[in-house]
């Protein structure tokens, strides 16, 4: 009986320091951790959108048609109070990762950049989709009626991870034409 | 201090924990992509093994014996998180490409093998010369790997490209295969290796 | 129908598309370590069924009823390697008691499950890929079993191995992994089948 009291009160002590501890550590990382990414997106936000000289970011959250796809932020470009464009941060379900996507998008509701910020994808097959030759597909389009094989070309032997963008891509051109704000 | 020296050595080449013990294989097979990437996980796990090995040995007096596998697996594990919230803190890229691997780190057959059958029986400084050498040990495997898959899979190493134009890398060897054919390589070399020095 | 089929779809990736050895590099100790008979790999690619999904079930709890709500995330590595570790405890204190004859056939493997990095790695994934309890269940089983086929896999081949006639110095695992390699070769044809 004073054997289980001793164990526990020993795992109950080592349970508690080692909390400590890691508490202690993640309170200090997560301040460095929530700086970077404050700072990369800065710097991905103006080099997008290079004319816009301050981004405010939309308060309500938009609702996206399409359930694979979720839309995390959207910025607002103001150049001296007007509106040049707006950057939006999409996700959308690849094949073995979630895809974080910029999508710039200028003052006349076309595309003007799309960057892939992250993806686990197979290497040098759905991978691929961050490479230009893709991406430039989709500049300077409207509307959202972009379907693979049809008016896009996706990565060869990639076909789903290429789908993936493109779903993205049709659910920002689906709110930008709609929504007045953009 | 030669005991010292001994158990670090030992644990570098004749009893390597992964060509001899064949401990610890999945983070090395499966992260030795690119020399980057072996070196940021050999010191990861660097770190957890010496000082998992250094704590555990240190709780002796407090560690009963029926109850020392959940205090090793909490002592190794509070080693992983902190080094995993420092990756992900100061060395982002790094902790991406590592991914998942580096909370796996807990579950290092290694880690905790060398905790049962050595840190808790030895003292503080024996522990952290054999928590080295396992982790030299470690290092130099993964490295080697690292070095042999970057090279024939994407003809560079350390992101130089090296005889671009003589050599066409193969995917494969970043790949799966590769990883399965390089380790087998490397045991067949230590094999021979330890056959010619027996002589 | 559609959400059947799109779970049939789970269980095969998880399976054979991304065999969790040989794309996935993940149990590869027990992979190696328990292969040299054909008896052997099955109780241990059962046990770790076993294990795995019920860890898969217990940690998903933890996580979504108690971590995230607590933001105590950062604990995940610290309290998923517990569960498990706990888990394996009962699960051989509940096998020694019902089936000794089991206990017997089955004991030594069972301490060793807690540190296949499968059954963590899989508990991980499950949170990181956003699976709900369904899901999670379905990709742990399909998971599970994709390490059994390859444990049976290697396991026959080993078998009559030992009775070939190999170079000298690749003897013993140099020829298995050799032999690995060329497996994991053949799954990578899998890929691009199952999302």
């Amino acid at each position: 009986m004073k054997d289980i009291f001793t164990y526990g009160i020993t795992l109950m002590l080592i349970c508690a320091l080692a909390a400590a501890a890691l508490a202690f550590t993640y309170e200090k990382t997560q301040k460095v951790i929530e700086l970077n990414e404050a700072r990369e997106k800065e710097k991905a936000l103006k080099e997008i959108l290079s004319s816009a000289k301050r981004f405010v970011k939309l308060e309500n959250n938009i609702t996206p048609k399409d359930p694979l796809v979720n839309i995390q932020e959207v910025y607002i470009g103001y150049d001296d109070g007007e509106k040049v464009g707006s950057i939006w941060e999409v996700s959308t379900k690849g094949y073995s990762s979630e895809i974080k996507l910029l999508v710039g998008v200028d003052k006349n509701n076309k595309i003007l950049e799309v960057r892939v910020m992250s993806q686990e994808e197979t290497p040098g097959l759905g991978a691929e989709v961050t490479k230009e030759g893709f991406l430039k597909q989709f500049l300077g389009k409207n509307e959202p009626n972009l379907e693979v094989k049809r008016n896009i070309n996706p990565v060869t032997g990639a076909t789903i991870s290429s789908r993936a963008v493109v779903r993205a891509i049709n659910e920002v051109l689906n709110h930008t034409n709609f929504e007045g704000g953009g | 201090m030669k005991e010292f020296w001994q158990n670090f050595v030992n644990a570098i080449f004749k009893e390597n924990p992964i060509l001899i013990l064949m401990l610890g294989l999945c983070s090395v097979l499966a992260v030795s992509t690119s020399v980057q990437n072996s070196l940021g996980m050999g010191l990861a796990f660097s770190f957890v093994m010496i000082f998992s090995n250094i704590l555990v040995s240190l709780l002796r007096p407090i560690t009963p014996y029926n109850i020392r596998i959940p205090i090793f697996i909490i002592a190794i594990g509070m080693f992983t998180t902190i080094i995993d919230l420092v990756m992900s803190a100061y060395f982002t890229e790094l902790h991406k490409s590592l991914g998942i691997f580096i909370p796996l780190i807990v579950v290092n057959c290694m880690i905790i093998g060398r905790a049962e059958a050595f840190a808790y029986k030895n003292s503080v400084l024996n522990s952290l010369a054999d928590g080295l050498g396992m982790s030299v040990g470690y290092l130099w495997v993964i490295v080697t790997l690292g070095m042999l898959r970057e090279f024939l899979g994407s003809g560079t190493i350390l992101g130089i490209p090296i005889l671009p134009g003589i050599f066409k890398p193969t995917l494969a060897f970043i790949m799966p295969p590769g990883a399965f054919w390089g380790i087998g390589f490397l045991i067949a070399l230590l094999n021979w290796a330890g056959n010619k020095f027996r002589r | 129908m559609e959400s059947l089929m799109k779970l049939f779809s789970l269980f095969f990736f998880a399976m054979i598309v991304d065999n969790i050895i040989f794309m996935r590099f993940l149990a590869l100790c027990s992979y190696v370590g328990m292969t040299s008979q054909f008896d052997t790999s099955v109780g241990m690619g059962f046990a770790v069924t076993f294990v795995m999904v019920m860890a898969s079930v217990v940690t998903f709890f933890v996580y979504y009823y108690i971590l995230l709500p607590l933001n105590l995330v950062f604990l995940r590595t610290l309290t998923f390697i517990l569960v498990i570790a706990v888990l394996v405890q009962l699960v051989e204190m509940v096998i020694r008691k019902t089936s000794p004859y089991l206990y017997k056939a089955m004991g030594i493997y069972l301490p060793l499950i807690t540190t296949n990095c499968a059954i963590l790695a899989v508990t991980f994934l499950n949170i990181d890929y956003h699976y709900n309890l369904l899901e999670t269940i379905v990709y742990s089983i399909g998971v599970s079993l994709g390490y059994t086929i390859a444990l049976i896999l290697l396991s026959s081949i080993r078998e009559r191995l030992a009775y070939s006639d190999t170079p000298k110095f690749w003897q013993g695992y140099p020829i298995v992994f050799i032999t690995s390699g060329l497996l994991a070769l053949v799954f990578l044809g899998f890929q691009g089948m199952a999302h």
